[in-house]
């Protein structure tokens, strides 16, 4: 009974009813949207860190996690390549040799990674081969092949077909320089990667550090599911357990490898919640003067409804009820509006481009596909309608307040 | 004219519930705008500061230094050239910096690494060095010693770290308390100097520094400016890449370039740190994009809280306003009355919500919200402190503020279009 009075009520004055009901959906789907935007703007820059910079593990002579020394290989190597290589869940594995350096050109020189590499084995891993903006990915047929980031590229004024001088301090604590050609240019949309990411034959960095080419200094491993990461390399860690245990290998997931890939998630869902709570104060204000205010338009009616004899109780129930329905109308509406333009914007995608130097600098790809949990609507949306109950228990006391007899006369 | 005002202020206090609930929401909506506003701007000063410790307000560089940054493209800091920016009124300091790209050397291993030139007191005064000292002394200015980055001079075995965990005496605070111990005391570099000489020369460490990025802490090397030009360049003297300049008056950046590049020929680039750093800028600006848009969304559902509210308003009034015209006013003047109501309510709610929301900020400004463990670690990474600053900025206060103004205003069409197109007889039978 009380609910069909608070549901006509609610269309009563459909002016009023759908202002509120529309702060509620533009509430919920600015919160809903613009949580999605971020997430999906994170979850690329993961997925792009994953495909093109850790792959989904890696293993390494804990000593070199320590020191990037040359020095710090991983004994035996072949063993754990032959045992990853057959299990059906990896898509690749490939050990490459890394060294710091410096790289030249007659205009310009910069620091450098080194990564020495085995084209073949690596494009199973790594998928900078799709990443590439000009020229061509390595491969072994080459002779000294060289493939550096946009952002390197730049700085040094390189272009394809170019020299480049690369100086690599020796296995003696020598340093030996050593020209190659630049065969590629790519692009990660992580100018923090492409800055300093430098890949070359495994052969040829061994043989300018002075190394025998088998020498591993990290063996990097795909998976066909990433989501499997943690998994794998827990039952790696188990079946290598004696390595582990002596210190000679440490496997790593891609969370280990670059821990700030998930704080992202973390820092991005905080101020995300900063900004939900912003809304619902704004909600909760909005709500609460709107219902003020129809308490004080129907002080007359409310009276009236009292001196018939309807209970206090059933009075605060019927304004509690009301707001609910509002709040709940624009829910829906704004859930719908939400998952229709995350949809859309997931196909198509938000373009950026404007400021993508700066969104580059962050790891960050310009064109951005929202997303959202189905989980993040329903805890948006139960807040959101929380909120506004707890917003009208103010005005639906003040209802409760009125005297019958004077509100009659008003 | 004054009749009118006067009966809408008497009608603003004859209901002074309503009045209230309506400046409470206006001023609501002003002070929820200026806490958002204050916190984006206030993490891009924390973003732009980060950039100006790092490369000064403007640089005096070689022409194409910058793109390019080459030793080849240096520039003699001749008294002459130092004189002329000097003579510009608004260069507090001039920071000559010499700087390079190398290769350091300990006993067996061998990095590259960033060479600084710089002069040490002027340099600390500017980008507080000592502070950054966890090992030694920092350099005195006639010092012919280096000063080197903690994780640079671990790599290369110059010194150990032990680390070991220490409880408080309550033992619920835990912190990692780092031993540095030398092990080797000199370092070498190696790399190609000015006009493509052989660079090669040792020095003794003088002290340990640690920086917050990684890519700083694994790279940077200080020697005084006289040590880095004998180094690089030991048969052209006063060699520089960079003079940083320091300014009295921050807001004339622009101005103060002009002016130096007016007294220094053309050979020189003046740029400011928004041009070097175009990364952070553009980082500022892509977040501002979506900063607005929050804006947007926060305005939308003010507004619609503050129409909600005015449109109940009028609804409740309807009967009132009925009587008004039956008994003569003409609805013309009933409109004025009614737009004196709102203009005088829109001020005051604005004017409170200042009002309340100057201490707010200044509070959250002097105690910005401290960022937790991981979420810190992150912030340092990207040079910039662990906190969610606030900005005291007043513009911020004034537009928002002008905002809410403006859409209180074209809320209040709502009760003047009423006045004009209300029905007499439906409006009694209410």
């Amino acid at each position: 009974m009380v609910i069909q009075i608070s549901w006509k009520n609610v269309w009563r004055n459909k002016a009023r009813s759908l202002v509120i009901m529309s702060a509620v959906t533009i509430g919920l789907f600015g919160g809903i949207f613009s949580f999605a935007l971020m997430m999906g703007g994170t979850v690329q820059r993961i997925d792009s860190a994953i495909k093109n910079e850790t792959a989904s593990l890696q293993l390494h002579n804990p000593a070199y996690l320590e020191e990037n020394d040359i020095r710090n290989s991983i004994e035996n190597p072949k063993k754990y390549i032959q045992h990853i290589e057959q299990l059906p869940e990896v898509k690749g594995i490939t050990d490459r040799l890394k060294s710091t350096g410096m790289i030249s050109t007659a205009y310009a020189s910069s620091g450098v990674v080194i990564n020495g590499i085995y084209p073949d084995k690596e494009i199973k891993v790594t998928q900078l081969f799709n990443a590439m903006i000009a020229g061509e990915y390595l491969t072994d047929a080459d002779q000294i092949p060289i493939i550096i980031g946009k952002k390197l590229a730049k700085k040094l004024n390189a272009e394809v077909g170019d020299k480049l001088i690369l100086s690599v301090p020796g296995i003696e604590g020598d340093v030996s320089y050593g020209a190659f050609i630049l065969k590629g240019i790519y692009n990660t949309n992580n100018n923090m990667f492409d800055g300093v990411q430098a890949y070359i034959k495994k052969s040829d960095l061994a043989e300018s550090i002075g190394v025998d080419e088998s020498t591993t200094s990290e063996l990097a491993v795909s998976l066909f599911d990433t989501e499997l990461s943690d998994e794998i390399t827990a039952s790696l860690q188990a079946q290598f357990s004696n390595e582990v245990e002596n210190k000679s290998i440490v496997i790593r997931s891609w969370k280990e490898i670059d821990p700030t890939l998930s704080m992202m998630i973390d820092s991005m869902s905080y101020f995300s919640w900063i900004f939900v709570g912003i809304i619902l104060i704004a909600l909760a204000f909005g709500i609460v003067n709107t219902m003020l205010m129809v308490v004080l338009e129907r002080v007359h009616e409310i009276g009236m409804l009292m001196a018939i004899g309807m209970n206090k109780f059933r009075v605060f129930m019927m304004i509690m009820w009301e707001t609910f329905f509002l709040s709940f109308t624009g829910g829906i509406a704004g859930m719908l509006f939400s998952a229709a333009f995350i949809a859309y914007f997931k196909h198509y995608g938000m373009d950026f481009s404007i400021v993508a130097e700066g969104m580059n600098a962050y790891g960050y790809s310009a064109i951005i596909y929202p997303e959202a949990p189905l989980s993040f609507y329903l805890e948006v949306s139960t807040m959101i309608i929380v909120t506004a109950v707890l917003a009208s228990i103010y005005p639906a006391l003040k209802a409760l307040k009125l005297h019958p007899a004077e509100a009659v006369r008003e | 004219m004054k009749t009118a005002f006067k009966i809408a202020w008497r009608n603003l206090w004859r209901n002074k519930k309503r009045s209230f609930i309506t400046i409470t929401s206006i001023f609501m909506a002003v002070l929820l705008s200026v806490f958002m506003r204050s916190m984006q701007i206030g993490s891009y000063d924390n973003m732009t500061k980060a950039a100006i410790s790092r490369v000064g307000y403007m640089q005096v560089q070689g022409k194409g230094y910058w793109d390019n940054q080459s030793l080849n493209k240096a520039i003699i800091y001749s008294s002459n050239l130092k004189e002329s920016i000097g003579q510009v009124s608004n260069v507090k300091s001039q920071l000559a910096r010499l700087q390079n790209f190398c290769l350091a050397s300990s006993e067996d291993k061998t990095k590259g690494a960033f060479i600084s030139g710089i002069i040490p007191t002027v340099e600390d005064e500017h980008q507080g060095l000592t502070k950054k000292i966890v090992w030694g002394n920092y350099l005195s200015d006639q010092d012919n010693g280096v000063l080197i980055a903690e994780d640079l001079a671990r790599y290369l075995g110059i010194i150990k770290v032990d680390k070991e965990l220490v409880y408080s005496a309550d033992s619920l605070e835990r912190n990692t308390l780092e031993t540095i111990t030398l092990l080797q005391d000199t370092i070498a570099i190696i790399g190609s100097g000015y006009q493509g000489i052989t660079a090669a020369a040792i020095f003794p460490v003088r002290g340990i520094l640690k920086f917050p990025t990684p890519q700083e802490n694994g790279s940077l090397i200080f020697m005084t400016l006289e040590n880095a030009q004998y180094t690089f360049s030991p048969y052209v003297p006063n060699l520089v890449t960079s003079i940083a300049i320091d300014l009295e008056d921050k807001e004339k950046m622009e101005e103060t370039r002009a002016q130096i590049q007016s007294q220094i020929s053309d050979k020189y680039d003046v740029m400011l740190w928004g041009e070097m750093m175009v990364e952070i800028v553009q980082g500022i600006q892509s977040d501002n994009v979506s900063g607005i848009i929050m804006l947007g969304i926060l305005y939308m559902i003010v507004g619609f809280g503050l129409l909600g509210t005015v449109l109940m308003m009028t609804m409740e009034r309807k009967r009132e306003m009925a009587v008004m015209i039956s008994v003569g006013l003409q609805r013309s003047r009933l409109a004025i009355i009614l737009v004196m109501e709102s203009v005088v309510l829109a001020i005051l709610g604005v004017i409170i919500g200042i009002l309340i929301s100057y201490p707010f900020v200044f509070y959250l400004y002097l105690h910005p919200i401290p960022l937790e463990d991981e979420l810190a670690e992150m912030m340092a990474t990207y040079n910039m402190e662990p906190v969610i600053p606030f900005s005291m900025d007043f513009s911020i206060f004034y537009n928002q503020a002008l905002v809410i103004f403006i859409l209180a205003l074209l809320i209040a069409l709502y009760p003047l279009v009423t006045a004009f197109r209300l029905k007499l007889i439906k409006a009694f039978h209410k």
